[in-house]
């Protein structure tokens, strides 16, 4: 006779509580977002449905497109700017070097700065007139640069910030992935005469790639979804709308201009492209990544 | 390290809760006004209006809330516009929304059509049926008609601002130009321009320090915003253009590929190009004009109020220049500021509290006071001819510009999609200024791009 497995019904109640907030607040308005952008509605009236329109009317929108560029340039741009700088830090802040629980915090400090409150004082940083940044470059005679206003430096510039923010954040991930490198590793590739950099290349890139691989994966999956620094620093999109991303096209549309069936259409193609972006890289990039 | 970092984070606890505690001793509550301890009907007033604004328009409630018997009026700083507006919208769709809110035209539209807001044509007649004044007859025609809607008053003119001329009349005299004289065309405003650039280039060549030599270099003659849609379309009324109208065929169309739009376009191009004038961000132009670098600026009247307190020299403000049209001077500017809504939350009670206190805010006296401490244009003929505002333009020209300007006021298309045109204008604007390609090319792909849009607009009351 099998042995009849008795069901604890108890589980399934002390799981309930997150299960409601899940489906209330994650579940149910996603497909109810979905539903909306087959509609077109301007959030007073009831909505009218449009069926495929809001798609449809996306893929002739050269400002759609134009925003979908700009996000590919600051991530393409952002994301092995950040992994670089970062692992590079982290390797340095591993080193048993004296104060090094002050650098850690001086790293970590813009990451748990409000982000509107440091684009505030980005803007003066980057101010054409009396900007640090341009006070700094003046000593070397550089003529001002209107950092924030011309076409070809305003995405650079948020960039420049949004990398210097993150910074921290990817610099903790990294240092706790150095400190799970055995140390016997390095003592061993010494002794047969490694440099540094040959340690680098063998033990400590190849066991450092899951933590990278995790980075470069949330790194992309953030970069797509950049809206707070554009928002605060280059309104309307920056000069000839240079600094126009899909978050923020997204919000225009839908709260300045109160299409939310278009805006959220659009939210739905953002998606889907993140998903290919973040599918490619667990079929792909995860195969180069030694996880011992 | 750790006790250093608690050191700190007591160290600004403490800052905080002192900076705070000096606040609510000294200014209040911040954002609300007003509180209701008694048993009036309460008037919820969402609003815009921060800065010395805020402090006029709160004042006054004040004094109304002091003298009512039956309504309290609770105000609500909301912040900007935008912000505003946002939260009236999400107020609609949870049935909570106030009982009157600042909002621009196009939004109006939209709650006329979804029946969201009072009709005052009704609450006008049900006053003249009770022996009250009719309102409508005293409002400044064209305030009126920026209010009405098929033919019917659906929003009550409140704040509405023209844009005008300051000019450094300190800087004139040192240049060379008449102080008392500002700029009358848009010509003459290109040449004072080029006289005031002139004369600081001339300075910074013969400046002994390097120092010096940059400081004059500084100086410009006219200063604006970037990208600035007000600005290009008050230069098409000043070259006797029009932004949209409906052509034989009944169909809407812009006139931006006319030459008065061309003219406006190129006009600021020019002066950029010449470098007579300056583009800044935001209110850039503004502390430029503070900070004595700038001759003449272009700006709101409102921003009178905004930087009197800063400026420490001599300084004019003037009505826009115009352009010489068959011998006279076509002035021409277009309106900005909101309007009043009711909104229709089905309480008798609420509604008439809230007309009460519109009728009250902008009633001749009331409409004067808010007119001279604000700079907003008043709502009423009657307030226009008041001893008060022409005792306070006797006391100060400087508000004299607001008012000789109401002649010739005109207003941005009311249409829905007007938000969206307006930053494709800004887009055309500032790629005009930055590649200075040729005026008419701008002009002409924004005939198309705004027509293209145009051609979708379904709502009427342009």
């Amino acid at each position: 006779m099998p042995n009849k497995t008795k069901v604890d019904w108890g589980a399934y109640l002390y799981l309930m509580p997150v299960v409601a907030i899940l489906v209330a607040f994650h579940v149910l308005p996603i497909f109810y977002s979905l539903a909306v952008s087959f509609y077109e509605w301007d959030l007073i009236g009831s909505p009218e449905f449009v069926g495929a329109n809001n798609y449809k009317q996306l893929f002739h929108d050269p400002m759609f497109f134009k925003s979908i560029w700009n996000t590919i340039k600051y991530a393409v741009i952002s994301v092995p700017l950040s992994i670089l700088l970062s692992m590079g830090i982290a390797i340095l802040l591993n080193n048993p070097i004296k104060g090094i629980g002050v650098y850690r915090t001086i790293y970590f400090i813009p990451v748990i700065t409000s982000i509107n409150a440091v684009a505030i004082v980005w803007n003066f940083i980057y101010h054409p007139d009396f900007g640090l940044l341009n006070k700094i470059l003046s000593w070397f005679g550089t003529d001002p640069v209107a950092w924030l206003q011309d076409p070809d430096w305003a995405l650079p510039a948020i960039i420049f910030m949004s990398v210097w923010k993150g910074l921290g954040h990817n610099i903790i991930i990294f240092l706790a992935g150095l400190q799970n490198i055995p140390k016997h590793l390095y003592e061993a590739a010494r002794i047969d005469g490694a440099s540094r950099w040959q340690q680098f290349r063998h033990i400590t890139w190849p066991l450092l790639s899951p933590t990278t691989f995790f980075i470069f994966t949330m790194s992309t999956i953030g970069s797509f979804q950049v809206f707070s620094q554009v928002y605060m620093m280059t309104p309307r999109g920056g000069p000839l709308k240079s600094t126009m991303v899909v978050v923020y096209y997204l919000y225009r549309k839908a709260f300045e201009q109160f299409e939310f069936g278009y805006a959220l259409a659009m939210a739905f193609v953002l998606f889907m492209v993140i998903f290919a972006c973040t599918l490619f890289n667990k079929l792909y990039l995860e195969k180069k990544v030694h996880y011992s | 390290m750790r006790n250093f970092l608690i050191g700190v984070f007591i160290f600004w606890l403490i800052i905080v809760g002192l900076i705070i505690d000096h606040e609510k001793k000294t200014t209040g509550p911040a954002v609300i006004q007003g509180k209701n301890n008694t048993n009036k009907t309460e008037i919820v007033f969402w609003h815009a209006m921060g800065g010395p604004l805020g402090i006029v328009m709160n004042r006054m409630i004040d004094r109304y809330n002091a003298g009512q018997e039956n309504y309290h009026v609770k105000s609500v700083n909301m912040g900007g516009y935008d912000t505003l507006a946002k939260k009236v919208l999400a107020s609609l769709v949870a049935n909570e929304a106030p009982d009157i809110s600042q909002n621009y035209e196009t939004l109006t539209k939209k709650f006329i059509r979804h029946n969201k807001i009072v009709c005052l044509d009704d609450l006008i007649e049900a006053d003249i049926k009770n022996g009250g004044e009719d309102i409508k007859k005293d409002i400044i025609p064209v305030l009126l008609e920026n209010n009405t809607f098929a033919g019917k008053l659906y929003s009550f003119p409140f704040n509405k601002s023209v844009p005008v001329l300051y000019y450094n009349k300190d800087m004139f005299k040192e240049v060379g130009l008449e102080p008392n004289t500002p700029p009358k065309t848009l010509d003459e405003l290109a040449e004072f321009s080029r006289i005031i650039r002139n004369y600081y280039l001339k300075l910074s060549e013969n400046a002994k320090t390097e120092a010096e030599k940059l400081r004059y270099k500084e100086n410009y003659g006219y200063g604006c915003s970037k990208a600035n849609v007000w600005g290009f379309l008050n230069r098409i009324m000043q070259f006797g253009g029009y932004i949209v109208k409906r052509n034989e065929e009944d169909i809407l169309v812009s006139g931006f590929n006319e030459q008065p739009a061309i003219n406006a376009l190129s006009h600021l191009q020019e002066m950029v190009k010449e470098g007579t004038a300056r583009e800044g961000q935001a209110f850039d132009h503004q502390n430029d004009f503070i900070a004595g670098k700038v001759g003449i600026i272009e700006s709101s009247i409102i921003s009178k109020v905004f930087m009197e307190e800063d400026i420490i020299f001599n300084y004019g403000v003037a009505s826009l220049p115009g352009v010489i049209i068959n011998n006279e001077i076509n002035n021409g500017v277009i309106l900005s500021g909101s309007n009043i809504n009711i909104f229709n939350n089905e309480d008798p009670k609420k509604i008439a509290g809230a007309w009460d206190f519109v009728k009250w805010f902008t009633s001749t006296e009331n409409g004067a006071e808010w007119s001279i401490g604000t700079t907003y244009l008043p709502v009423r003929k009657s307030s226009v001819d008041s001893k008060t505002i022409k005792d306070a333009r006797k006391a100060d020209p400087n508000l004299n510009a607001g008012y000789e300007q109401l002649g010739h006021c005109n207003f941005e298309p009311r249409l829905t999609a007007w938000f969206e045109i307006r930053d494709m204008l800004a887009d055309y604007i500032e790629e005009s200024s930055l590649k200075m390609g040729n005026p008419k090319t701008y002009c002409d792909r924004m005939k198309n791009d705004v027509d293209s849009k145009l051609r979708y607009v379904t709502d009427k009351d342009e």
